[in-house]
This record gives structure tokens, sequence and C-alpha cells, in this order.
């Protein structure tokens, strides 16, 4: 990449922290990637809080490292993006009080301030969020309700990936895909909710202005270029996204009636549409797309590579091969049903706001008993992890279909969509057609193909996906797609029953 | 050293979280809904009458299967542990220590600081 003009991108996600430099021709080059801390507060286990200036030290040293590594000509932009639910608070000189990942439940003592004066529907109809305990509003009503304190001291709220562009700039600025997952937005008509800010009180001063994805905010500031040994002298700062819809971005999953799977620690299954549809169910969420006028639905299997990788960790790390490429052999060697072996790990349809409860993992298997034949063997786990999880794919999948006419295209990526085998198995299961982009890190892309966009070298998303991007295809063997149905039948049936356990 | 060492001393703290905390009355100024905790080791029962920011009654040994909200335990170790701050909540809720059986999230999150 040394003689080529290069975008930095930076995502935080779930786990990492992660930093790449990517061409204006969104070709890839140096990744960096380091895990950061999640703070317990209380032996409880709600309430948790990110250190904020370790992730600031873990950006410096990523982009430090891919700049020295790559050495490009220039780089034209920056860009990011972020885990989306995860919000900050900063003081009146820019000073975080409180950064907190999404799985900060610390709105469990707060909630209640929002069920009594919103009924449940009310607030789905604003937000189309649930449940309240999980996002900033919450958050912030726990620091009036708790630290009173650090509240009279809070001067800006904003979203992980707003705090990002902050840093980088010194403003503030959210985008419709960030805030929309504040609980402080009126989803519908993409503005902010005066209905729920005046209700609780909440000055205006505090929220961070709005601006569409994809347009310049600032300038790195000189200190940080410094800092990170970058050599230039303006480089302008390009407001990203959420991490999904940077991931959804990255896949090309940007026009109505596509599907957007993106395979992290859990795998959140996303129809693009072009008016903001509320589920009158409360159930599935709804979200502006960095695309401004598309909209979101989400509907989320849960804890898909959380399943994928303890697999991993547990049963097959110890070998000296790589791992990956270990669990494609174990996948090879069993045919679709991995002999009646079925694995409930976590991955399901979403019922988030009904979630009262966790569900036991289980694995159903043939025993080795006397008069058995085969005895079961790890491909079989494996296999069955891997059909377990594309199910629970398949569920959310087959309840997006309900919200739209239009002919639907389906996208994946992520860290699962390396493994050609599981690409393989969740088409025929899915029995759709399925694109992975070349990037499967397409958080990277998408934050690239913001700053393009902001930087005018495009006119649209559509165009420099069209141009820019590359896809590989994986078709549907009806045969394998249609044993698949009855597989998955068998595993539902199953499913209601260990659920009660 | 264990503070809480039979399930009578627990009963007692809830009382006196609710009568002492103004903060829990608050959170449960719009809640009347009878509350059944169930231990899967002893069949024990008990049943937590809370009305609104009035008053609570914790009946031990004593049921209602129609309680819109129930807590099974699966041992009484579990509220013991809780209790003394041995486990957090999350953790016993994700390893199955604790299972909600009835009730709704908006029902639930008003309980957190009366129970755990």
């Amino acid at each position: 990449m040394g003689s080529s003009d290069a975008i930095l991108s930076i995502d935080i996600s779930s786990k990492n922290v992660k930093v790449a430099l990517i061409s204006v021709k969104l070709k890839l080059g140096s990744v960096f990637s380091q895990g950061y801390s999640i703070i317990n507060e209380d032996i409880d286990g709600f309430a948790k809080h990110l250190n904020m200036n370790e992730i600031w030290d873990i950006i410096k040293t990523g982009i430090k490292q891919v700049v020295n590594k790559d050495k490009p000509k220039e780089i034209v932009g920056i860009s990011s993006c972020g885990q989306r639910i995860a919000s900050v608070f900063l003081d009146a000189h820019g000073k975080e009080i409180y950064g907190g990942p999404n799985t900060d439940m610390r709105g469990i003592d707060s909630a209640y301030l929002i069920e009594d004066r919103f009924p449940e529907n009310e607030m789905f109809r604003i937000t189309a969020h649930s449940p309240s305990l999980m996002f900033t509003l919450a958050r912030l009503l726990w620091f009036k309700e708790e630290k009173r304190n650090q509240y009279e001291n809070i001067s800006h709220i904003l979203m992980l990936d707003d705090w990002i562009g902050y840093r980088l700039t010194g403003g503030y600025y959210t985008d419709y895909s960030s805030i929309g997952e504040s609980h402080l937005f009126d989803i519908k008509h993409k503005k902010w909710s005066f209905e729920i800010i005046e209700s609780f009180n909440i000055n205006p001063e505090l929220l961070p202005k709005i601006v569409n994805s994809g347009t310049v905010i600032g300038e790195l500031k000189p200190d940080f270029m410094k800092e990170t040994g970058i050599n230039q002298n303006l480089i302008p700062v390009i407001k990203g996204s959420g991490d999904t819809q940077a991931n959804l971005l990255g896949m090309g999953a940007i026009e109505n009636g596509n599907i957007g799977i993106t395979l992290g620690t859990t795998a959140p299954v996303h129809l693009v549409v072009n008016k903001p549809i509320i589920d009158q169910n409360l159930n599935f969420w709804t979200e502006c797309h960095a695309v401004n006028d598309k909209w979101l639905i989400e509907a989320n299997s849960g804890g898909t590579g959380k399943a994928y990788d303890w697999f991993k960790d547990t049963f097959i790390s110890a070998s000296e091969k790589d791992v990956n490429e270990i669990m494609d052999e174990l996948l090879n060697r069993v045919e679709p049903g991995a002999n009646s072996t079925y694995a409930y790990l976590g991955p399901e349809l979403m019922a988030v706001k009904d979630q009262t409860s966790i569900k036991r993992g289980v694995f159903i298997f043939q025993p080795p008993s006397m008069i058995g034949e085969e005895f079961p063997k790890l491909e079989n786990f494996a296999r069955s992890t891997i059909e377990g999880i594309c199910f629970g794919i398949l569920e959310n999948f087959q309840a997006l279909l309900g919200f739209t006419q239009s002919e639907i295209v389906a996208f994946c990526s992520g860290g699962m969509s390396k493994s050609k085998e599981f690409c393989k198995i969740l088409t025929n299961i899915l029995g759709k057609d399925l694109k992975v982009p070349h990037i499967l890190d397409s958080a990277f892309t998408g934050c690239a193909i913001n700053t393009l966009l902001g930087l005018k070298l495009y006119p649209d998303y559509k165009r420099i996906i069209d141009e820019l991007m590359q896809f590989e295809k994986y078709y549907v063997d009806p045969s394998a797609s249609e044993e698949y149905r009855g597989i998955f039948k068998q595993w539902k049936h199953l499913k209601n029953k260990i659920d009660d356990l | 050293m264990s503070i809480f060492e039979d399930i009578s001393s627990c009963l007692k703290d809830i009382e006196e979280r609710y009568n002492n905390t103004e903060k829990i009355r608050k959170k449960l100024a719009n809640y009347n809904d009878p509350i059944q905790l169930y231990f899967l080791d002893t069949g024990r029962k008990i049943l937590i009458l809370v009305n609104g920011d009035h008053g609570i009654e914790v009946k031990d040994n004593t049921g209602d299967d129609t309680a819109p909200v129930k807590i099974d335990f699966i041992s009484e170790k579990t509220l013991l542990d809780l209790f003394n701050k041995d486990i957090g909540a999350v953790k016993a809720y994700s390893s199955g220590q604790i299972k909600v059986v009835e009730g709704k999230i908006r029902n639930l999150v008003r309980l957190k600081s009366l129970l755990f």
C-alpha cells in the first residue's frame, strides 16, 4: 500500500478495538486488533463500564502500527464505527464521566422511571426498541438516581462511535444510525423525541448535532497526528455509524429487500426497507441505516459467534493446526443432520423483551449405548453446533420475510463467514443464495465507504458498492436445502420441549 | 463469614429493605402483583405481597401458583448466596440457579433491589 492513498478505519466491536488501512479502491491493508476491558462495577454483574483511556490508547497503538507497516502515500480520510447501544457521557471539559458497553444493564435500576411514564407500546412506537433497561436513557436516569453529582456534571451525551469522532476532532456529532439506538430518538420521524427528552427533563443542550453518516465533521487534531506518527497536514474525519450499519454497508446490503447477516459475537439479521416499519408485536427493532432514506428491521439471533467460539475453544483449541481449518474438516466428515445430533447453544428467534430466563445449553445425541452401532464423535457435535447456529439465524430470517413483499437478496459477513463450509451450510439452511464480500471484516469496508462518500469521490453508496466491491456467491443446493427443511422441523420440535428446562 | 444463615433471615431482610429504603418503595409505588419464590430442593414456597408503596407482607411456606411473578431457585442455598453476595444475580441467572417461571421484564426490573 506504500504508494497508494489510504483510508483509516476504526471499529470498536463487542470484544476488540480494530484499526485498518484500506485503499481508496477498497483493498484491505494492515489490520490491528486488540481486546479491551469491560469492568464489572459490583458482584451483581448488571452495571459495567469501559476504561475509555485504555480504549483510546489502543486506538492510538493500532493507528501507529498500521501506518508504520503500510506507509501509505497519503491518508485521505478517517472514519469509524462503534458497538451499537454503547454510550459515553462527558463533562463540560470533554472529560469522560462514563463509558458503557452494550452489555451494561445498570438501567435495570432506573427503567421503572421510564415504564411509569410511558406505556410499553408508546415507548416502542417512538423508539422501536425495547426493553428500556438496555439503552442510554435508562443509563442517564441511573446516574440521576444513583450518582447525582456525576449526573449534574454531564454536558454531552454521545454514542460510542460519536465519542471516537469527538476524540479525533473535538466536535460533538452523532448520526442517525448511532443515536437511533439511544431511546432518545423518534425512529419514524428521524428526529430527537422531545416527548421523551422533555418528560425526563433532559437538557437539549447535552445532545450532539445529528449529521448523516458519510459527512465530514472536522479534521484530525494535529496533536493526535504527532502522537500516532502521521506526517501530514490535514486529514478529514468522516462521521461513521453503528458497527452493524457499517457491516451492512461493507457487505453491500443497502437496498430495499436486502437482508444482511452480521456474523459477530451475535448475529443481527437486518432487512433493509424504504420506510420505517414498526413491529406491532413490539419485538423486532427498527433502526436507521447509514444510508439516508433507508431503515432497518432487526431480528437478532443471539450469541452465534459466542457459541461458535465456545465450541472451538472448548473442544479443539489444543490442537496445533489452525482451528478454523479443523472445524471445516470436521464439518466435511458428517452429513446434514450430524447423525441426529442437535445443538441448542443460544441462537434462536429474537424475543428480547420477553426474555426473563436464560435457557440451558443442550446437545441431544445418540448415547453410546450397548445396542447403538455408531457412537457420537467430535464431528457430530461440531456439525450440530454450526447447524444449530444456522437454524437460529433461519428463524430470524424467516420472521423478517413477513415485513416485505420485495425480492430478497441475502448477504453475510463477519468471523464465521471465513469458513466456506459454514457459508455452504447457511446457504442451504436459508434456502437462499448468499453473497459474501471479499473483505470479511466488513465494518472496515463500511467505514471506508462512508469516507469515500464524505470526500465526495462518489455520488452515492450504490455507486461505490457497484464499482468497488467484489463478492463470492454461494448457491443453494436444492436437495441439501430440502433435507435441511426436515432437519429444522425436528430441531424446532425438540427445542420446544427443552426450552422449559 | 455469612451474615444470612437461613431463609428466614433473608425474608426479614426483604421486609427491612422495603420498610427502610425510600428508593425501593418509590420503585414499587405502582407495583401490586404477588411474587412467589419456590425452592426446588426443599419444595418451600414463599409469597411476597407488595401493596405499592403502602406495605409489604412476606409469607413463609405459602404459595400461590396463580402469582403473575414466579421465581424458582434451584436451592435455598442460592438465595443465601445471593444475600451474602457470594454470587451475583447475573451469574445465578445465567447459570440456571434462578429461573423466572412467570413475569414480565417490566415487573422484574422493579423487584431487583428488593430481592437481589
